[in-house]
């Protein structure tokens, strides 16, 4: 787990030596990488043809007449856009409950000596290979059934406001292990108490943390089907992922069928729904890689 | 502690530092109390969510429990069921074991040969790494429907295209032969995510020396990466394949979105069975009793990449890291 923050460096230099295997491999990943890049050209093509343009085989590999108005359209089939409102609201919500909640458990595991602390964090430790679905039934009746909160996005939010994740805990806890306990003890003789030095001196030390944690919590959060599949009953409600389940049904059931030429629409709603992820990534992507690198999680 | 054992204690002496020791552990107890306040959401999270649901499925697994009539006691019938008299499981169960035995290895070696050809200097590179990168951020749904859009049999682009070279396309997620390694397909798009990037971590931290100790040897590229390269990556490699076999045990979203498990259970996977007995059939006990049927399996292949890495896997300072 201790892997060295390295990938940012540039590459070593390794032999340069000019041959036809070099160039061999550089074509090698120039294909691959136009390979890897199609399926989003192709779906912002799909998304902007016009019906009758859909099924021409042939197919066009370009749409002739580009139709921006897709984008409009697929937000009349279904309330679209406020399905993307519904998820920038839990994203945001359960985002920042894991976050505050993970960095004041890890600054309670890191900071304080307590009967029972090693014990406790081993536990912690372990419950991250635990697989959620031992522990889905009985929350899920616990939530809908005895809290009664149901079609609510308060099943969605709230698990991450207690503790926020084994793993956010982890990870806060050793960085906060990693600062000098003198600028702790500096800070108790100029009368701080644990609560300030962890807002004034603690997360401002930790935003490489907290932004490499606040990634994962908005891909977990943004990409996530099961939660709002199960929670998230009311239509209304639907986040983007349920709502493009809904977008696809309400278009007739499937891709894949002659006749039914309404792709463009589940195409605008795909790129709706990924556009978010690809401009945070764009704006982060030195974070998204540490993030990789520090913690080994896959998306 | 700092004192001297020569010194002999004087009442007076002893007595402050009695009441030292008070007032110590009186800073000791605000400081547990701090520590108890600050995890203190994680511990009844915990309680409450973890280890609570955890008691309640491993009881629930032993009871015939049909929402919303009450659990009974049933021993380990589910156990027993899910082998003997449910046809689904084994179903799921072969489905699963398949994707994982062809998703992990197929995964590994695309993530690995895209690590290889990024750890070059080239023209480019950021920018490359950047596009073998998005594939993995993109929802597991929206990739779902791009690959459906894509691999659609009649008028997809993938068929018109092998059309044109005078080759009939598959019916890629409408065919049972083909929906499972359309999948896979699916699972290859996402290469060049975080396993890409770790095995690039991995091969910058192999000493460049080894290399030019080899060349002066005149070992031959393939030579280099036999010898050098995949024994310095083992560890990357094993940490890569335990946790992509993990994850490819739970597939679940591609699976659902795509195909919701057809044509023909064809790609009904094990955590799809999990979820139609849990939310279709409202059947609590027997899903119950499946997730924990997962949890062991989980545990038993991780025990044994565990065991069977002794024998593969090197680690240069011998202090098995990870």
């Amino acid at each position: 787990m201790a892997v060295q923050l390295q990938t940012a460096q540039p590459p070593k230099a390794k032999r340069v030596n000019f041959s036809l295997f070099n160039l061999f491999a550089t074509l090698l990943t120039i294909a691959l990488a136009l390979l890897f890049f199609f399926p989003f050209y192709w779906a912002v093509v799909g998304a902007l043809k016009q019906p009758n343009e859909l099924q021409v085989v042939p197919p066009l590999l370009y749409p002739p007449v580009p139709q921006w108005k897709n984008f409009i359209e697929v937000g009349n089939v279904l309330p679209f856009y406020r399905y993307l409102w519904n998820t920038i609201v839990i994203t945001v919500i359960g985002s920042i409950g894991g976050l505050v909640s993970s960095s004041l458990v890890g600054y309670g595991f890191a900071s304080f000596r307590f009967r029972g602390r090693n014990t406790l964090f081993v536990i912690l430790l372990t419950t991250i290979a635990l697989p959620g679905e031992v522990t889905m039934i009985p929350t899920y009746i616990l939530f809908v059934n005895v809290l009664g909160w149901g079609n609510s996005i308060l099943p969605l939010i709230v698990p991450s406001f207690f503790g926020g994740g084994a793993f956010s805990i982890f990870l806060f806890r050793q960085f906060f292990a990693s600062i000098p306990k003198e600028l702790n003890d500096a800070a108790k003789i100029d009368g701080c108490g644990p609560l300030r030095y962890y807002l004034r001196i603690l997360l401002p030390l930790s935003m490489p943390v907290i932004i490499t944690l606040a990634i994962l919590w908005f891909q977990f959060y943004w990409n996530d089907l099961l939660g709002p599949l199960i929670y998230l009953t009311d239509q209304e409600k639907s986040t983007i992922t349920t709502g493009l389940l809904a977008l696809r049904s309400t278009l007739g059931g499937s891709f894949s069928r002659r006749g039914q030429a309404m792709d463009h629409l589940l195409m605008a709603g795909s790129l709706i729904g990924m556009l978010p992820s690809i401009l945070i990534f764009f704006a982060l992507q030195r974070y998204f890689i540490k993030g990789v690198i520090m913690t080994g999680i896959k998306g | 502690m700092t004192q001297s054992t020569t010194v002999q204690l004087t009442g007076a002496q002893l007595s402050s530092s009695v009441t030292r020791k008070r007032r110590l552990s009186r800073v000791a107890l605000l400081e547990e109390a701090w520590g108890y306040l600050f995890i203190l959401p994680w511990l009844l999270g915990f309680v409450i969510l973890t280890l609570g649901p955890m008691v309640i499925s491993l009881y629930w697994s032993f009871t015939k429990y049909e929402f919303p009539l009450p659990a009974k006691w049933y021993g380990v019938q589910n156990y027993i069921n899910a082998f003997t008299q449910d046809d689904l499981f084994p179903t799921a169960l072969w489905n699963t074991v398949y994707y994982v035995i062809f998703s992990v290895p197929l995964g590994l070696a695309a993530s690995l040969l895209l690590a290889l050809l990024l750890d070059r200097k080239l023209p480019g590179r950021a920018v490359l790494r950047t596009v073998y990168y998005i594939p993995s951020i993109v929802p597991a749904v929206v990739s779902a429907f791009l690959f459906s859009y894509l691999f659609q049999p009649e008028y997809g682009l993938v068929n018109s295209m092998l059309k044109g070279w005078g080759i009939v396309g598959p019916g890629w997620f409408n065919s049972v032969s083909w929906v499972k390694p359309t999948l896979i397909l699916l699972a290859l798009w996402g290469a060049g995510g975080p396993t890409m990037i770790i095995f690039l971590a991995g091969l910058q931290n192999i000493p460049t020396d080894l290399y030019e100790a080899a060349e002066v040897d005149g070992a031959g590229r393939l030579q280099q990466f036999w010898s050098i390269t995949l024994p310095m990556l083992s560890p990357t490699i094993f940490f890569n394949l335990v946790t992509g076999i993990i994850a490819a045990f739970k597939i679940f979203t591609a699976a659902y979105v795509a195909t919701g498990g057809g044509p023909y259970y064809a790609s009904y996977f094990y955590v799809l069975h999990l979820f139609n007995n849990f939310f279709k059939y409202l059947n609590m006990g027997y899903a119950s009793a499946l997730a924990w049927i997962l949890f062991v399996i989980i545990m038993i292949f991780t025990a044994i990449q565990l065991k069977v890495a002794r024998r593969w896997v090197y680690y240069e300072s011998e202090t098995a890291g990870f």
